[in-house]
């Protein structure tokens, strides 16, 4: 069977038919890989095949195409620009990016090397794009200097250190396969050191060819006796091969030496395990824990061990370590839950044995039993209240806290959208709206012998007073929380002082709308304005009362305030917002009596009204409903305090 | 002087009572730069929370004899939505300091630049952080209550808030929380190690950090 570096030989000898017949043989076999392909398609070309090299070039992958074609413009510019470029030969910058190499600046002579290979003239590009990609293999770029390597064969006389770095870069990106057929064209063209031999077998490793890893290693260990690293290999593939035996002779051969590398100790000590040398190795593997403590797969296979040796407080300060320290890693194909099951293992056994004094139990009793030093001992005859100060001074500082929060209130207000206030204008006002045109489309002119403008003005803002209030104070702790963790600033300071500028706000709004009532030609009294306000302190009272008992009992049932969403629509339409009680028929009045915004909405109304007010208003009814409901709300806020600022 | 008083707290969850601190009764000097050792979970920040009477203790009481700072923490006391110098007006308004000295310390100490103008919610977590000390440090507090915090910003902040409270000592103490050996051998000289929901108290630092770390072996 013929192998690429066959074909390259042809290439070089010059002859292209016998490379064509060859390349179709692999090709229909299907044995050709990336740079087979790429290196396929190019004789084709060259051959004015375009058709099938055009197949060629469809079957490979997306990346390996990219890097194909770029270096293809890439030269295709190169050429239209090549009279130039024989006229005024460009400086050689070989020298300089060399020079960065050595100096370790590996991104700066990348893009030196980048910038080269467009100026450099078509005899030399192989040896620029080699040089390219030995820039980039250096600086980490691993995958992008693989396929300029596969660019530089094709473009340069085959050479033994190119097919090496090839399959070095593609030994990184872990494409075994690709790394593999590299060797083989270096192995091919007489590259028989150890060096390569190993880098051969590590590709073969990759693929778990494990027999064929033995061979080679085998044979670079004939060549190379003494090098380290051919050994530890060797007798990892024979760990894989189940030759126990033969591995852990060949490591004991480095005696000491090896403890220097932690890989190899941990296969020797596996070795011995497997070897049936349960003592050795566990106290070889205490060693290399002691040695390289964040060694994941060591301080693994250590628990294993104690485990084995039913020594479960070791294996469990071993798993509990891989754990909980992020900076231990563990070998891929292991994952913590691994580590957890084994744990959970130990634990149980522990359980079973009925020893649990490892579990951390011994340290609290420690605890409780030691002296208090002098200086944190509990002392007595301090002033209870020396930090609370005086009356005056608690009050100065609730004053500030409230002002505070106030101030807070207003200017998020202000900053969350520029309607800001004038949304608490044009939301009563579309209310109003709405109600005016429905009625006077039926034909009214007025209610119980008031404008119905009027009415329905008195009516709306002075619900609005408990509906804001309530709005406000269900969700003060939820939008103030942050603020929450100044001791000083108190889950009741939040919600009054909400409810205080709620208050404040719709007082303006209803002056507003009652100057608009005016300018509108309906003129009115305003009989008791102590009353008037004392009613609307109650409609904010109640609203808040209803506001922090629902937000304490939604602690307990989330759904809540949707459900008390429905309560505050109904309580919409039967406050008498565009009625008056009387206008109903009298069973309804039997029941909507009871409902005491009803009341406080009416007497506010009768307020502003000429007619003589109706007889059935209870203040002292609605007073006394709104206590409690304040009452209420006051109490579950209370009791819930903790549940409310835990949610 | 910090006086716990029979100080408690737990949780209940759905595997049962879970306590972060177990009946406690200890008083702490307001005048020396304390720290509590713990590991992530042992309940610091609550106990710190606690101190502060940001968060209710389960039972027990909490007698403070000087004026405490707000526990300056990751959870942040700022309102997202207000800018710096807003949240900066209301801490003074809240402990009565004149606002315009505090927005003048704070944005100076926390190198905020244009970003003090700014909504709190557009900071990263290091500037919040940076925030929250000067904040702090502009009130005058008998005692600073610290939350692992350094933790937060660069190398040379670090070493800015280090400074700050070097100078305050003589006046100020400080009360740090960290689960960092390192850190509160670095800020403190005294400690406590709060463990399993038990708050012991160490005649010196060494021996704490001693104790801390046969915990650290058997957990």
């Amino acid at each position: 069977m013929t192998s690429l570096g066959d074909i390259i030989t042809l290439l070089e000898a010059g002859d292209f038919e016998a490379a064509t017949r060859e390349f179709e043989g692999l090709a229909s076999t299907d044995q050709l890989d990336a740079v087979g392909r790429v290196l396929y398609s190019v004789v084709l070309l060259r051959s004015n095949r375009m058709a099938e090299a055009n197949e060629q070039i469809g079957r490979l992958s997306d990346n390996e195409l990219a890097s194909w074609a770029a270096g293809a413009v890439v030269s295709s510019r190169q050429e239209e620009g090549l009279a130039d470029a024989r006229l005024d030969p460009p400086p050689d910058r070989r020298p300089e990016i060399i020079a960065c190499l050595r100096a370790r600046d590996f991104d700066r002579a990348c893009a030196l090397a980048r910038h080269h290979i467009t100026t450099v003239p078509s005899e030399n590009k192989g040896k620029a794009r080699a040089l390219l990609a030995r820039c980039l293999e250096l600086s980490g770029s691993y995958t992008e200097a693989l396929s300029n390597y596969a660019l530089a064969v094709d473009l340069s006389p085959p050479s033994n250190r190119l097919f090496l770095r090839a399959g070095r870069c593609a030994l990184q990106c872990k494409r075994y396969q690709t790394a593999n057929s590299y060797f083989a064209i270096a192995h091919h063209f007489g590259d028989n050191g150890p060096a390569t031999l190993l880098r051969m077998a590590t590709a073969e490793i990759g693929l778990s060819m494990w027999a064929r890893a033995h061979n080679l290693l085998t044979s670079a260990l004939v060549k190379a006796p003494d090098k380290l690293e051919v050994i530890c290999r060797l007798a990892y593939v024979e760990l894989q091969l189940d030759r126990a035996e033969e591995a852990l002779a060949r490591l004991n051969t480095l005696g000491t030496e090896i403890e220097n590398w932690r890989e190899a100790w941990l296969w020797r000590i596996e070795a011995q395990r497997r070897c049936g040398l349960q003592d050795q190795s566990f106290e070889e593997a205490t060693r290399l824990c002691d040695r390289y403590p964040f060694y994941g797969p060591g301080r693994l296979l250590l628990g294993d061990l104690a485990m084995n040796r039913q020594d479960f407080t070791t294996a469990i300060d071993c798993f509990r370590r891989i754990l909980s320290d992020e900076s231990i890693r563990l070998r891929s194909g292991m994952s913590n839950a691994d580590v957890e099951r084994r744990l959970q293992l130990c634990l149980d056994s522990l359980k079973q044995a009925g020893d649990d004094s490892t579990l951390g139990t011994v340290l609290p009793e420690q605890a409780t039993s030691r002296a208090i030093p002098a200086m944190f001992q509990p002392k007595t005859g301090f002033s209870h209240d020396a930090a609370k100060g005086t009356f005056g001074s608690a009050l100065t500082q609730q004053f500030g806290v409230i002002q505070a929060l106030l101030l807070r209130e207003v200017r998020s207000r202000f900053s969350r959208n520029k309607l800001g206030y004038l949304w608490a204008i044009i939301e009563p006002a579309l209310q109003v709206m709405v109600f005016y045109l429905i009625f006077s489309a039926i034909g009214s002119k007025g209610i119980n012998g008031m404008p119905l403008i009027l009415f329905l003005t008195t009516g709306v803002i002075s619900f609005s007073f408990l509906q804001n209030a309530y709005a406000n104070a269900s969700d003060a702790v939820a939008a103030n929380r942050p603020l929450l963790i100044y001791p000083r600033v108190k889950t009741f300071d939040v919600v009054l002082s909400r409810v205080i500028l709620q208050f404040c706000t719709s007082i303006i709004v209803l002056v507003i709308f009652l100057i608009g009532v005016l300018l509108y030609g309906e003129t009115y009294p305003i009989r008791n304005p102590l009353e008037i306000l004392f009613c609307l302190v109650l409609l904010c009272l109640a609203g808040m009362g209803m506001g922090m008992a629902i937000n304490a009992l939604a602690t307990m049932m989330r759904s809540l305030p949707m459900i008390f969403g429905q309560v505050m629509r109904i309580l919409f339409f039967t406050s008498g917002i565009f009625f008056t009680l009387t206008d109903l028929p009298h069973d309804l009045q039997m029941y909507l009596q009871y409902n005491p915004f009803l009341h406080l909405v009416e007497i506010i109304r009768d307020n502003f009204s000429y007619a003589r007010p109706p007889e059935w208003t209870d203040l002292t009814y609605a007073t006394s409903c709104v206590l409690v409901l304040l009452l209420f709300g006051l109490v579950s806020h209370v009791a819930l305090h903790r549940k409310i600022l835990a949610s | 002087m910090i006086h716990l008083v029979d100080l408690e707290k737990s949780f209940l969850s759905s595997q049962g009572r879970h306590v972060v601190l177990h009946r406690t009764n200890l008083s702490i000097p307001s005048d020396m730069r304390i720290g509590v050792l713990g590991m992530n979970g042992a309940g610091k920040s609550t106990l710190l929370n606690m101190i502060a009477g940001s968060e209710p203790p389960t039972a027990g009481r909490v007698y403070r004899e000087c004026r405490c700072s707000w526990p300056l923490g990751f959870a942040g006391s700022f309102q997202p939505n207000l800018t710096g110098i807003e949240n900066i007006l209301f801490a003074a308004r809240v402990y009565g300091v004149d606002g315009d000295d505090a927005v003048a310390f704070a944005s100076e100490f926390a190198e905020l630049g244009e970003y003090i103008n700014m909504p709190v919610r557009t900071y990263s977590a290091g500037m919040k952080a940076r925030l929250a000390f000067g904040l702090s440090l502009a009130i005058d507090f008998d005692i600073y209550l610290v939350d692992e915090i350094t933790a937060v910003g660069d190398r040379r902040f670090q070493e800015k808030c280090r400074k700050a409270f070097a100078e305050r000592t003589s006046k100020s103490g400080l009360c740090f929380v960290s689960h960092n050996e390192a850190n509160i051998r670095a800020l403190c000289d005294i400690a406590l190690v709060l463990h399993n929901g038990y708050l012991v108290p160490f005649e010196d630092l060494e021996s704490a950090l001693e104790y801390y770390g046969s915990i650290m072996r058997i957990e």
